[in-house]
């Protein structure tokens, strides 16, 4: 009875082994590539860039996401104190958006419209969308407000970014061509794990995907003092202040006059 | 090119450009005997440094800043160390103090706008006071910036005070008490509006304690000296914030910079100093003026800071 009945799983095993869906319009799958896939934070970082490359289907579009974990941010909102001085009054807190958010795409006027805004939404891309994903704790009448001025932040301090149509094509052959991006990693990115999603596109569909893991880590000198600074404070403390002692000694007797008295 | 990457703040910066901030404000430190931190702290955020990374580690370069200055100072003669020393024990018990009140301030709210307010309303008179009574001086041209002439109702009171002593760095005979009690007075305000105090104590030491110009000066960056070594060290240890590499760049440029302000310090007549200072003290007060009264282009902030 038991071994009658093995031949259920093994079946659709098989099948499954032989059978792909079909997806529309789509004669290559997506096969993406990052180099680096490790960026290393030594001494002299000033953010590199991360070239994203692989094949599509000729009449395919593509967007490239680089995006970070989720994290819980505490912020200052800043308000008018007696109706006139602006400062910060009280915390925002914000959860559910990532660390960081770079978005490429090959459709240049992905983001001219609502429409388009409205399109790259129900795909779960885009400012919009994260947006509608986020927590912020703040009341209903100002949350939108607040969502917005956080991307603006956000975007101030290079984490988030979308650059619709700043991915470049070239044929390959009759059925498909080859897509670069070339993706900013800004100096500001924390190290971690990151996910590299690309999404090959038609009609305004996601047909197929790949994903990669990007990692970024420190390297030498920052990896060093930050380890020290962290790990052992009090010393590191010291230390700042031996050094700072040394460096202004060194300066009085490389520039100091050496001349004593004399008032005015 | 020319840029490092700083682990503490997590954002790199331009090499030359951090050495020309801490080069100008290591000149004002020189000059005027003030640290420089209401100066600088704002200037690092404006390049993209975190407020909480910008002002512990602008202590650190202090640390530096002032060393050498105090140096070249104490070489010219200019550092009164009995001063300095009871100063230092009034600031140190005023900033104990002061942490408390601003720890009462923030449970009741509002401790920013009352830093805030505080900030420009001192800024605002220590630096239209200095100012006048700096032009006046000077349009009298014959007198010297030396102590009081007359025995003004101010002078009998502090005459008063007892356990007077001699100041002889300074010229001056004060009761211990006068010191401590404007050390522990400038520590309170420094604490609560996050800044080593030297535009307050400066004001304090020519106004209050009727010290020399050129005794100020030295005796101002011997203060801050050690309590930007405390500042250091607590902030390293508690909130992990000193950026060790952007100090190092910063008091590079700093205690060159410091050089140059001590012997610019040395030509100018104590009046010329004084107005220049009372100049920089109303430019950075109306700058945050301008802050608090123009609608800002984001409406949050990251945590942390002034």
């Amino acid at each position: 009875m038991i071994r009658n009945k093995t031949w259920i799983p093994l079946f659709i095993f098989v099948v499954s082994f032989f059978w792909h869906p079909q997806l529309a319009n789509s004669t290559v799958s997506v096969t993406a590539k990052n180099e680096p896939n490790l960026i290393a934070i030594g001494a002299m970082f000033n953010g590199t860039q991360l070239t994203v490359s692989g094949n599509v289907g000729l009449e395919n579009n593509v967007l490239v996401l680089v995006s970070g974990k989720q994290e819980a941010l505490t912020l200052k909102k800043k308000g008018k104190a007696l109706g006139l001085l602006w400062m910060n009054l009280g915390d925002v807190h914000v959860k559910n958006a990532p660390s960081v958010y770079l978005l490429y795409s090959s459709k240049a006027n992905m983001a001219s419209s609502e429409q388009d805004h409205n399109a790259l939404e129900k795909l779960g891309f885009g400012f919009e969308y994260l947006k509608k994903e986020m927590e912020i704790e703040a009341p209903p009448a100002e949350r939108d407000t607040m969502a917005n001025e956080f991307l603006k932040l956000k975007q101030k301090q290079g984490l988030y970014a979308f650059h619709p149509g700043e991915i470049s094509f070239e044929q390959k052959n009759e059925t498909e061509k080859s897509f670069t991006a070339a993706v900013w990693i800004p100096p500001r990115i924390p190290f971690g794990e990151y996910q590299i999603n690309v999404m090959e596109m038609n009609n305004g569909h996601i047909i197929d995907t790949a994903q990669h893991e990007l990692k970024v880590k420190e390297e030498g000198i920052p990896l060093m003092l930050s380890s020290l600074a962290f790990n052992h404070s009090l010393l590191y403390g010291f230390f700042a202040v031996l050094i700072a002692v040394v460096a202004g000694l060194a300066m009085d007797f490389l520039f100091g006059t050496g001349k004593g008295g004399g008032a005015h | 090119m020319f840029h490092l990457y700083l682990p503490i703040a997590g954002n790199s910066v331009n090499v030359l450009l951090v050495f020309g901030l801490g080069g100008l404000v290591g000149i004002l430190s020189g000059i005027f005997g003030v640290g420089g931190g209401f100066l600088m702290t704002p200037l690092l955020i404006m390049i993209g440094i975190p407020p909480t990374v910008a002002a512990a580690s602008d202590s650190n370069q202090i640390v530096g800043a002032s060393t050498s200055g105090t140096l070249a100072h104490y070489k010219m003669g200019n550092v009164d160390f009995k001063m300095g020393i009871l100063l230092l024990i009034g600031g140190v018990a005023g900033g104990t103090l002061g942490v408390q009140v601003i720890k009462v301030l923030r449970q009741m709210g509002n401790a920013d706008f009352l830093i805030k307010i505080t900030y420009v309303l001192m800024l605002g008179f220590v630096g239209s006071y200095m100012f006048i009574e700096s032009l006046q001086a000077l349009r009298k041209k014959e007198v010297p910036a030396a102590g009081p002439k007359k025995e003004s109702k101010y002078a009998q009171i502090i005459g008063k005070l007892p356990w007077q002593t001699d100041f002889v760095k300074s010229g001056i005979r004060l009761s211990v008490l006068m010191p401590l009690v404007l050390g522990t007075f400038v520590g309170i305000l420094a604490a609560i509006m996050g800044v080593g105090g030297g535009f307050i104590m400066v004001p304090v030491m020519v106004y209050l304690l009727r010290m020399p110009m050129h005794v100020v000066v030295g005796t101002s960056l011997f203060q801050i000296l050690f309590t930007c070594v405390d500042v250091t060290i607590m902030q390293s240890y508690s909130n992990h914030t000193v950026d060790f590499i952007l100090a190092l760049i910063l008091l590079l440029g700093s205690t060159l910079g410091a050089q140059f302000g001590a012997k610019i310090s040395k030509k100018l007549k104590g009046d010329q100093l004084k107005i220049l200072l009372a100049s920089l003290v109303l430019v950075v007060m109306v700058k945050m003026l301008l802050d608090l009264l123009l609608t800002p282009n984001i409406m949050l902030a990251l945590k942390g800071g002034h």
